[in-house]
């Protein structure tokens, strides 16, 4: 385990709510923390930078009809940060290997906003292994005219401000300001985060690489978005080969906690009819 | 013992309501910098700090910081190269360059160099790595951020000593042709001081490296742990830490009268003073601190001026709802905030007479070789200034040398910090004496 900063082993707090144990699966030495469940078309699902170590109401919704997995990327959840990991092109490549070890060799891939941009770089790289491609409100292109909040700038309460339109959801989901655990992990998640996305704030070789996709696609917007302009996910569906585009109104940048039905709906219709 | 002059060089002409209202220096405007008033004020400075070497301060210490009127000094080295010129006797004391947002540690060796050379060998080069906010001006990674602070420091020293040409090739740094053609006048390079606001990991890497540690306005007692903390590390590489290891730099405003005194003191707290150097979100940029250093620095009230405490992050947290500012009520927080810093000492406020016994006792509990004064903040006038300065040099400064020869401090260039071997399984002695604390008021 030397690859892993012995620094920053701390243990890992776990969410009041909705925590389950993880699976881990041992990949180039690291140990990879992912929850799976359910009996079906086997999808992934690339998480945001946040809300980990759960089994959000949402991903049990997937689970009814599809053979869920969701891993963590190092430095979220319980998976550690190993020194190597320094941008999405060792992510996807670890992601690869992993599903190499859990026999998911063709899949329908999910990504949200942060895992959004892990799951064009994971499609660029390996598109012949996906049955389908959903982004919801994704970041990883270079938008000229207004790059929108930089989330990297923003202080906790803001960037929860802006990930919800609906308020009473988001007070579900405030992490307790008491828990000083909670929000060093937090941070550190951030850290992970920044890693992958500090600089740039984009891949300007996405646009040029996805045009390799063959599967079907499809980005899942939010109208009311403050903290991704809608103009990413314009952008990602001009871009992307064979792509429909959605935008979810009434919602911000968190559809899968402030719509989880509807969201699961979608994208579970979208994955059983890119099977048939 | 060496007693530097420090001032951030504050771009005076900012009214205090639009600091408040930004909630910090960082991030206000620059439509608000008038440039014939900057021209000014770069100039005076330069003076001020020609007036400090002809008022007898050994060491005139400067840093830099980005896109913040509190400090004017945006690239030190420039002001740096003009007083290696303008000056003759002062060691030039950099606290420090932030290696890590420069990110060009060839050219940084090229440039001391030459600041080296020009000052005949008065040179000390410090390293910082750059606050929360220099990182997100820069676009710095700080998730690499000591990666990158360890990496450019051991290429500088291998440039300034390794003879070229040579290839380097690391991790984040790639150059294949190292040959400087200018190298330091000191042989083989300019000592380094450190300076820092109590990171442990700084502590033993300067420990490691046998650098002189300068703590930053610290609080006492956490600053006694500290260099209990160096020491140890040194003990381990093999000597013994003492004053020559040690510095401090500390807020000091003198008057002719207390009354004086205490309307230049005023200008430590302006606009929020350190406090609001930058708002919280740019304090702490992601991977910048460790979490064991994250765990310290929001669990500890640091300093009057030194911009991260708990109580300010939860405030961050909970968020100001208020519309209407009460900038009476703000002016009132602030002023209990400097009575607070000087009840702790980590403002120095007063006059001669009274100034005197307080550094004397922060000597007798720190024992350190270097003391530095962070000059006055906020929109003072020349006058004021100068006035301070004299005051300082003339009555306070030679009490403090006869205080250091009376307890036995030796500074860095009397005694090569990190010379004094300490055998295997011998006990350390000690390097601060706790002993004063108690009648200072800390329990």
């Amino acid at each position: 385990m030397s690859y892993i900063d012995a620094v920053e082993k701390i243990d890992i707090p776990r969410p009041q709510k909705h925590y389950t144990e993880p699976y881990f699966e041992e990949v180039l030495g690291l140990p990879i923390a992912y929850r799976r469940e359910g009996a079906g078309e086997a999808t992934v699902l690339f998480h945001g930078a946040g809300f980990t170590r759960m089994w959000l109401p949402f991903y049990a919704m997937l689970a009814e009809k599809l053979d869920f997995v969701a891993p963590e990327c190092p430095g979220f959840g319980e998976t550690p940060l190993p020194q190597w990991m320094r941008g999405f092109d060792d992510l996807t490549i670890l992601y690869d290997q992993l599903f190499e070890q859990l026999e998911l060799s063709h899949i329908h891939l999910i990504g949200f906003s942060m895992g959004g941009w892990a799951a064009a770089e994971f499609a660029s790289f390996y598109p012949r292994r996906l049955k389908s491609l959903s982004l919801i409100t994704p970041v990883g292109l270079r938008l000229e005219d207004d790059p929108g909040v930089d989330i990297f700038q923003l202080s906790p309460p803001e960037v929860m401000d802006r990930l919800f339109k609906d308020k009473d959801v988001m007070q579900e989901w405030l992490p307790d300001g008491e828990d000083f655990d909670e929000g060093i992990h937090m941070y550190s998640e951030f850290s992970a985060a920044a890693r992958l996305m500090w600089a740039p704030r984009y891949n300007l070789k996405l646009e040029h690489r996805l045009q390799r996709l063959t599967c079907p696609t499809q980005v899942i917007g939010a109208e009311e978005d403050r903290l991704v302009p809608n103009a990413m996910s314009d952008k990602f569906a001009a871009v992307l080969p064979n792509c429909r585009l959605i935008r979810i109104a009434g919602t911000g940048h968190e559809p899968l906690l402030e719509r989880p039905r509807e969201l699961a709906a979608i994208l579970t219709a979208f994955i059983e009819e890119a099977t048939q | 013992m060496q007693i530097g002059y420090f001032t951030e060089r504050p771009y005076r002409w900012l009214p205090e309501e639009l600091v408040l209202k930004n909630r910090a220096f960082f991030a206000i405007s620059n439509e608000h910098f008038d440039r014939e008033k900057a021209a000014d004020d770069y100039n005076y400075y330069l003076d001020e700090y020609c007036y400090a070497e002809d008022l007898g301060f050994d060491a005139l210490a400067l840093n830099e910081h980005h896109g913040n009127p509190i400090c004017m000094g945006s690239v030190m080295n420039v002001e740096a190269s003009i007083l290696a010129r303008i000056t003759s006797k002062a060691k030039i004391v950099l606290v420090g360059n932030p290696l890590p947002v420069i990110k060009h540690p060839l050219r940084m060796a090229e440039e001391l160099a030459e600041i080296d050379l020009i000052s005949r060998g008065r040179l000390v080069t410090g390293w910082v790595r750059g606050a929360g906010s220099e990182q997100f001006f820069n676009n710095a990674n700080p998730a690499y951020n000591r990666e990158l602070f360890n990496e450019a420091h051991d290429f500088i020293v291998q440039a300034w000593t390794k003879p070229g040409p040579w290839r380097y090739e690391g991790k984040h740094f790639h150059y294949r042709h190292v040959n400087p053609w200018a190298l330091p006048y000191q042989k083989p390079y300019p000592p380094m001081w450190i300076p820092g606001t109590l990171s442990p990991e700084t502590v033993e890497w300067c420990a490691a490296h046998r650098y002189p540690y300068i703590g930053l306005g610290t609080p006492l007692p956490a600053t006694c742990e500290l260099w209990d903390f160096y020491a140890d590390e040194a003990a381990k590489h093999g000597y013994q830490a003492g004053p020559e290891n040690f510095g401090y730099m500390v807020a000091t405003a003198v008057g002719e009268t207390e009354e004086k005194a205490q309307q230049a003191a005023a200008g430590f707290v302006y606009g929020g003073g350190q406090n609001a150097f930058s708002a919280a979100e740019f304090m702490m940029p992601p991977g910048y601190n460790s979490k064991a250093a994250i765990r310290n620095l929001a669990k500890t009230q640091t300093s009057v001026w030194l911009g991260i405490s708990g109580q300010k992050l939860k405030e961050q947290k909970q968020g100001v709802a208020d519309e209407e500012i009460d900038y009476t009520a703000i002016r009132g927080k602030l002023q209990t905030a400097l009575e607070r810093g000087q009840k702790n000492m980590q403002v120095i406020v007063g006059t001669p007479m009274t100034v005197i016994p307080k550094i004397k006792a922060i000597m007798s509990v720190l024992r350190v070789g270097v003391f530095i004064i962070l000059h006055l903040q906020g929109p003072h006038g020349d006058d004021e200034r100068r006035t301070s300065m004299r005051l300082f040099a003339e009555e306070v400064i030679p009490e403090l040398k006869d205080h250091a020869r009376a307890i036995g401090i030796t500074d860095p260039f009397e005694r090569q910090p990190g010379s004094v071997t300490l055998g295997a399984g011998t006990k350390r002695a000690p390097v601060a004496d706790r002993g004063p604390l108690s009648g200072l008021g800390f329990h």
